[in-house]
């Protein structure tokens, strides 16, 4: 689904990864962990496409070279990045901009489009698949929501969208207790065989309720050591520094 | 009862001399430095015409009762029972002799050319409540034209006003409309260009009384000038004026906003929110200046403008002022000019809408604040068709 091989990511002159390579197959869960600035955000942004970095290397997805297309394209043909701090888009409604997106992504792959009149209940029926509360239907896109609020909002996103491969970004951060359940609840709802996550996370919490398949630690620009879920109690427990110092 | 059409000789000679006295505005004029005036001096005007009973359809369905003004000309009422509430009225002898003093002095040139080119002067008094919009319809079909038409809105009534502004050939406008509102009434005006515009210039005068609220939002498109003026006078405590307006400006074309609010009571509030947005060489201005008078303690002013430019060809100006003169006066302005925000930009992309699209969404949502406060309004029926003033595509 995903093969990243010597990815090169950089900022002006300044390298952020380098030499980064990672596989992700159809139906698989990764866990991307690391310290704070190692480059996690800058990874997810870099494969949706964000116009700040230079990216060299290989990026194929699905197939296709990523590297060559527009942020739009990459969505529509099943990648979602999350945002760490989703951008606030007052005016803008949630509920129409879903429908255009998903309108978007129906275009593309040649899908039946959404008529106005059927959104409503679609958009019902993927707030419960989702676990947001009901209100979010009529809130504006992230505008005026808390952290947390927001994190859920791109949750939401993901139920309607249904992307072939989810790179969440610390979807867990600034989640209460209760919301951090309902929001695994909501990724392993949306897990399917054909479908793959990356989950960016600094907490075993969130990977003790979606089981990854494979935990990266991701250092010096790159991947530093990888392990199976049971990694994620020794990096709790240990921290970071005996894999980054070697 | 019916309205009628009254010309005054003696107030359209001295309405003309004023005008005269004036001269065109040109950009060298403190309250025209915004406005490409050149295109004043060539008015190449359709000729009037009597209107067809098809247009007249699509401007006034058999439904509605609506105040239509054809050419600054009273028309007609619409259709079915005009409601007892609204009571026609001509000016009396005092109101002209005011009207005649207050001309001696005029400073705007819309001002006096509503007078000077127009043959009807209506009032119409709201003596109570009504649960239908009060219509105003300003059809032009050519040449120079003006109206003054004032209500008087009486205490504790509720009235919604809803103006239309339709051109059905190139003209010029100058419609001089006046609300006083009477002490706790309630009245909320919705303003619309309905149709692209030549020369529209207009010049709004509102009073407010003792803790009476007046909420007037204008939707305008431009022209080869459109231009609309307000001056509002708070003249008793715990008024409150809320002004709004949206201009979203194609082609060469140029919309301004220019206003002046103040503050003459004790505890009133004003509220400002002006936004435009400019695409290809289009050009927007907004002039406003909130005066708090000596007295006029613990009034509470805001004004906000912020202009969205979507091509680099357009041209915004931006001036809002405070004068005050009081005590413990609260007041806070803001203006932006700028572009889409590139992070809102590229969030939609990352979410799959092309660019078009994405870049379409988000000026809805900027303008979304203003429309918003056309709650309400036929479902927003009113609002412009946006391919009718797309000229250049
Ligand atoms: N657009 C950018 N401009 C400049 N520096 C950036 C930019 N994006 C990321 N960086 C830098 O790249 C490094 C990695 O950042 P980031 O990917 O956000 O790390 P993480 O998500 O792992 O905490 C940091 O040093 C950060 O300052
Ligand atoms: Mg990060």
């Amino acid at each position: 689904m995903l093969v990243l091989d010597n990815l090169k990511v950089a900022v002006g002159d300044t390298n952020i990864l380098n030499g980064f390579s990672l596989t992700v197959g159809a139906g698989e869960v990764h866990a991307l962990m690391g310290p704070n600035g190692s480059g996690k955000t800058t990874l997810g942004r870099a494969l949706a496409g964000h116009p700040a970095y230079t990216v060299s290397g290989r990026a194929e997805f699905m197939g296709r070279d990523l590297l060559t297309l527009d942020p739009e394209t990459r969505a529509n043909l099943g990648l979602f990045v999350s945002w760490q701090y989703p951008v606030e888009v007052p005016g803008v409604a949630n509920a129409e901009f879903l429908r255009l997106a998903y309108n978007a992504k129906a275009k593309s792959s040649g899908k039946p489009e959404i008529a106005i009149k059927d959104f409503p209940p679609f958009l019902v029926q993927k707030i419960a698949e989702s676990q947001v509360p009901p209100d979010y239907a009529d809130r504006m896109l992230n505008a005026g929501m808390s952290g947390g609020q927001k994190k859920r909002n791109e949750i939401l996103q993901l139920h309607v969208l249904e992307p072939t491969l989810a790179v969440l970004d610390e979807t867990d951060s600034g989640l209460d207790i209760d919301a951090l359940k309902s929001v695994a609840a909501a990724i392993n709802a949306y897990r399917r065989a054909d479908r793959s996550v990356i989950l960016i996370t600094h907490f075993q919490r969130l990977l003790d309720l979606v089981k990854p398949d494979r935990i990266h630690v991701l250092g010096q620009g790159r991947i530093l050591h990888s392990g199976g879920p049971e990694l994620a109690a020794k990096l709790e427990r240990d921290g970071y520094d005996w894999i980054i110092r070697g | 009862m019916t309205g009628s059409s009254v010309a005054d000789p003696d107030l359209n000679a001295l309405a003309l001399n004023r005008a005269a006295i004036l001269g065109l505005p040109t950009s060298a004029h403190e309250d025209w430095r915004y406005v490409r005036c050149d295109t004043l001096a060539n008015g190449e005007y359709a000729p009037q015409r009597s209107p067809t009973s098809a247009e007249l359809r699509t401007i006034v369905d058999h439904t509605q009762r609506a105040l239509v003004l054809f050419d600054g000309r009273f028309h007609s009422l619409g259709h079915g029972d005009w409601p007892s509430e609204w009571q026609l009225a001509l000016p009396t002898a005092e109101d002209d002799a005011q009207t005649a003093a207050r001309l001696a002095t005029e400073t705007d040139i819309a001002a006096c050319w509503a007078i000077a080119d127009g043959t009807c002067r209506q009032i119409v008094r709201i003596a109570g409540s009504h649960p239908e919009p009060l219509q105003v319809v300003n059809v032009v079909s050519g040449g120079a034209s003006g109206f003054s038409l004032h209500l008087e809105v009486a205490p504790g009534v509720t009235l919604h006003v809803i103006i239309r502004h339709v051109a059905l050939a190139a003209a010029r406008s100058c419609p001089a409309i006046s609300i006083t509102v009477g002490r706790g009434a309630q009245v909320r005006v919705s303003e619309f260009q309905s149709t692209p515009w030549h020369h529209l210039l207009a010049m709004a005068t509102v009073q407010i009384e003792a803790d009476a609220t007046l909420d007037w939002t204008s939707v305008i498109r431009g022209g080869a000038c459109v231009r609309l003026g307000m001056r509002a006078l708070i003249k008793q405590r715990g008024a409150h004026v809320a002004l709004a307006g949206l201009a979203e400006v194609h082609a060469q074309h140029q919309a301004h906003h220019w206003l002046r609010v103040v503050h003459a009571a004790a505890d009133s509030t004003s509220d400002q929110l002006f936004k435009s947005v400019l695409h290809d060489r289009g050009r927007c201005s907004f002039d406003g200046c909130v005066h708090i008078l000596a007295g006029a303690d613990g009034a509470n002013a805001t004004q906000q403008n912020h202009h969205l430019l979507l091509s680099d060809t357009t041209r915004a100006d931006t001036r809002p002022q405070l004068d005050i003169k009081a005590d413990d006066v609260k007041a806070n302005h803001g203006a932006t000019v700028g572009q889409l925000d590139a992070d809102e930009l590229l969030y939609l992309r990352m979410r799959g809408l092309p660019l078009n699209e994405a870049r379409a969404l988000l000026t809805v949502g900027f303008s979304e604040e203003v429309l918003a406060r056309l709650a309400g309004v036929a479902d927003r029926a009113f609002l412009p068709a946006p391919e009718t003033f797309h000229p250049e595509r």
